[in-house]
């Protein structure tokens, strides 16, 4: 599931979370990002210490992009949103809201 | 709902990130700027004074070991200069570092930053700036200076040889706003550039850019009747906006509720200025409470150095920062002002311009100018109500 | 209003306060002119101003003392001119600690001990001796600005040490003060230094200063003098109004000494850390010896109440309101946005 703070077109409003609950995809949301970024600066993987840095960036990911999936799968099923093909959930960070939007 | 949206569309978006809370931390990385813009502040530009990599990697040190000091749970890492982009590769060396240490340390920080930057724009299509933007993408916040139309924007924003610069800039912003929808722009205006506000904020949404902050400087240049065409080009801009309902999508930072009420010493004698709570580095690895307090963005008086790199923050040179309240600094005339809401100062122009040097009185060459736009904020405002509620 | 005047009759006087005159006994006597001295008496005469003069670590020539006993004056001179002078206030610097034993019983006197950081060890045992030999001691701890954790504690213990003595001093009926322990027994409001204020320096240069520590900082730094009369830019900041952590601080007894401000955090009406924390040191102190002179049922007379506080610098409390104010700010902010 994506997340994007921009509202785009077709999209339908599927629910909303509590702000602790937001907090925890954000931080979730943050996290992979950092993750993601911190692997792309990586220029000394053929090190000792490169390569220790390397594994435990793909093990930091692996648990946060669970992490992330398990929020989506618990609060879609805690709060019964609305599922259509061809489209994704996404949230805003600020209003806390569910939009389905078409992908 | 329209005001709603209107109302979010007050605020840009880095001071909405974490409303006030993120540490921002400015490296100084350069003096150089390739443009020499007339109501810039930063009076002592060159090209000597380059940040080495090893006085960034000593102040992120220093910020991520003392926790107790910096207790944030966010941060923006802010990039300036003169113009950052001359220097991105030793941003891209930095910022590679910051993101390396901080989850080494598995410091807060790592999952809670941005990396943000203000630019004249000139080098945003460069190739090394463009693969940085592509390896930070979700953490940087680029902020492009465009002036308004190419002959406001060419009055100010001009190269050493006085040749305006808004053709190369201009070429760069679709590029931009493709990458950064929601991106906003700085203007700056001084006297000469009033009759051309309203002209230069149209200007500026046509090209696409949705949120314009203009700020007025601080400085003495203002003449007589210049809060008089002041307020005629915001009450053109605020007819145009409303007339053409560009509210919808734009948003200028003229136009704000807030603004115009008179001030509670005591409840609103908070200070808006960030300088203190923020942090600046410069190339020596001297701290300072703002860029502006910096040895080449003042005219009149000896930097305010708040610590180093080395020792570490000087919290006795910090406190008077952390103090300063609107009622401490301001004349009796800004105390008894019924319009005083949203009347900006900066602690900088406050030192460099004090009769001794104490941060703790308030330049008011702008008194007038914000009287013209509490007036024009007031037309905009009324005009806008009844049109919400003809639509209601 | 300015209601005296602090007149250096010599370049080299000896300091009586947080500044330092380096030059004090390194240099030899400079004195103030007889003419100029004049001028300052004819001065305090029309203007209605009270005269303290400070003395160098010698004698004046005796047409300068017949001058200056012409007109009602204080006289503040180093503990070494203790034999020629009986009355006045004896100044006893760092390295002069030792004549301190020397002092007889005189409930008339009054004492300034500038001690530096370094002998802080040594505070109770030097104060102590000085009980019962005067009325009034005035303490000026110097390098304030250096003070470490280990310091504050250290000055912490030396006042409980003082403070389990002074009692005895009570009890015995003697009427005595001591600026950092007993001044904020029957304080109400701030009773600060107030220079610039209530009082201004003369130098031997004729111009005149907030205090002498500006004028042996810089010689450039003078407000007037007696012909042009004064002009202190931004004298407001001066006043405790103008002071965001003074105005909200009830140690009362505090100096809020502008000098020390000035060179510790380059803005006037902003003190340090250290400052404040010796201050609220102080004021526990005085909390102490109340609670001391209570329970062994000594009523001190209009003593007042002093609340407990679990804070040392009144910078912590100023963040929290402003945090307060900052939330209620953003959400009124929020709250004027929408309908």
């Amino acid at each position: 599931m994506e997340i994007v703070k921009n509202l785009g077109k077709n999209k339908k409003k599927a629910g909303k979370v509590t702000p602790e609950e937001r907090d925890e995809i954000k931080l979730l949301f943050e996290r992979k990002n950092g993750l993601t970024e911190l692997f792309k600066s990586l220029n000394d993987v053929d090190t000792k210490e490169g390569n220790r840095l390397y594994e435990k960036i793909v093990k930091d990911m692996g648990e946060v992009s669970t992490n992330f999936q398990n929020w989506w799968t618990l609060k879609s099923a805690k709060y019964d949103w609305e599922s259509i093909k061809g489209y994704s959930w996404e949230i805003d960070f600020e209003t806390c809201e569910i939009f389905l939007v078409k992908k | 709902m329209l005001v709603n949206n209107i109302a979010d569309k007050l605020e840009s978006p880095l001071s909405q990130w974490q409303e006030n809370r993120a540490k921002s931390i400015t490296f100084i990385v350069t003096e150089d700027c390739q443009l020499r813009c007339n109501y810039c502040y930063m009076v002592g530009k060159n090209k000597r004074s380059k940040m080495d990599f090893s006085i960034a990697k000593k102040t992120v040190d220093y910020l991520i070991n003392n926790r107790e000091t910096f207790p944030e749970k966010s941060v923006i890492w802010d990039f300036i200069g003169g113009e950052p982009f001359l220097e991105i590769e030793l941003i891209d060396e930095i910022s590679d570092y910051i993101k390396r240490i901080t989850y080494e340390e598995s410091h807060p920080w790592f999952d809670s930053y941005r990396l943000n930057f203000s630019t004249n724009g000139l080098l945003y299509d460069n190739e090394k700036v463009q693969k940085y933007i592509s390896k930070n993408k979700s953490h940087v916040e680029i902020g492009i200076s465009i002036d308004g139309t190419e002959q406001k924007h060419n009055l100010q924003r001009v190269f050493p040889n006085g040749r305006g610069s808004y053709k190369e800039v201009a070429k760069n912003i679709p590029l931009w706003l493709e990458q950064f929808p929601n991106a906003s722009t700085k203007v700056t205006i001084a006297s000469e550039d009033v009759p051309y506000i309203k002209d230069s904020v149209l200007h500026l949404f046509s090209l696409g850019i949705k949120s314009v902050n203009i700020n007025a400087v601080f400085e003495d240049v203002w003449k007589e009747n210049d809060d008089k065409l002041f307020e005629e080009q915001l009450i053109k801009l605020a007819d145009s906006i409303i007339e053409q309902k560009l509210y919808k999508d734009f948003k200028c930072s003229f136009f704000n509720k807030t603004i115009g009420n008179p001030l509670d010493c005591i409840l609103n004698n908070q200070n808006w200025c960030g300088a203190g709570k923020m942090l600046c580095v410069d190339h020596t690895g001297d701290f300072y409470p703002c860029v502006r307090f910096a040895p080449f963005s003042l005219q009149n008086k000896i930097p305010r150095i708040v610590g180093n790199c080395f020792d570490g923050m000087d919290h006795n040179k910090l406190r008077p920062f952390l103090t300063l309240d609107m009622s401490t600094q301001s004349p009796q005339k800004c105390m008894d002002c019924d319009i005083a809401a949203g009347c900006a100062w900066c602690q900088a122009a406050n030192y460099d311009f004090a009769e001794t040097d104490t941060i703790y009185q308030r330049v008011t060459y702008i008194c007038k100018i914000h009287k013209a736009r509490v007036r024009a904020n007031n037309y905009f405002w009324h005009k806008m109500d009844r049109k919400l509620a003809a639509f209601n | 209003m300015v209601s005296y005047l602090i007149v250096l009759l010599d370049k080299n006087s000896t300091s009586f306060c947080y500044y330092k005159n380096d030059s004090y006994l390194k240099s030899k006597s400079e004195l103030i002119s007889f003419e100029l001295l004049e001028e300052i008496i004819i001065y305090a005469i029309k203007n209605y101003i009270t005269l303290n003069f400070l003395y160098g670590n010698q004698q004046l020539p005796e047409n300068y003392e017949k001058l200056i006993d012409s007109i009602d004056h204080e006289k503040i001179f180093p503990i070494k001119l203790n034999q020629v002078f009986t009355d006045g206030i004896f100044v006893i610097n760092d390295d002069e600690i030792d004549l301190v034993h020397s002092l007889k019983e005189n409930e008339e006197i009054n004492l300034i001990l500038r001690l530096p950081k370094d002998d802080l060890p040594i505070l109770s045992e030097t104060v102590n001796s000085l009980l019962g030999k005067f009325k009034r001691l005035n303490l000026s701890i110097l390098d304030i600005e250096s003070f470490t954790e280990q310091d504050l504690e250290m000055y912490e213990k030396q006042l409980k040490i003082i403070g389990e003595k002074v009692p005895e001093l009570y009890q015995s009926g003697r009427s005595f003060e001591l600026n950092f322990m007993s001044d904020r027994l029957n304080l109400t409001k701030m009773n600060n230094c107030d220079a610039g204020i209530k009082h201004l320096t003369i130098a031997p240069n004729g111009k005149l200063y907030i205090c002498p520590g500006f004028y042996y900082d810089n010689e450039d730094d003078c407000i007037g003098d007696l012909v042009d009369g004064i002009n202190i830019k931004n004298q407001r900041l001066l006043t405790l109004d103008y002071s965001p952590i003074c105005r909200i601080c009830d140690s009362y007894h505090c100096k809020r000494c502008i000098y020390l401000n000035n060179k510790t955090t380059l803005e006037i009406n902003t003190p340090s850390h250290q400052q404040c924390m010796l201050s609220h040191l102080e004021r526990n102190s005085t909390i102490n010896l109340l609670s001391l002179l209570n329970s062994s049922k000594k009523n001190v007379e209009h003593a007042v109440s002093i609340p407990d506080i679990d804070y040392l610098d009144p910078i912590d409390i100023l963040e929290e309101k402003q945090k307060e104010r900052l939330n209620l700010y953003l959400k009124e902010k929020k709250n004027s946005n929408s309908i």
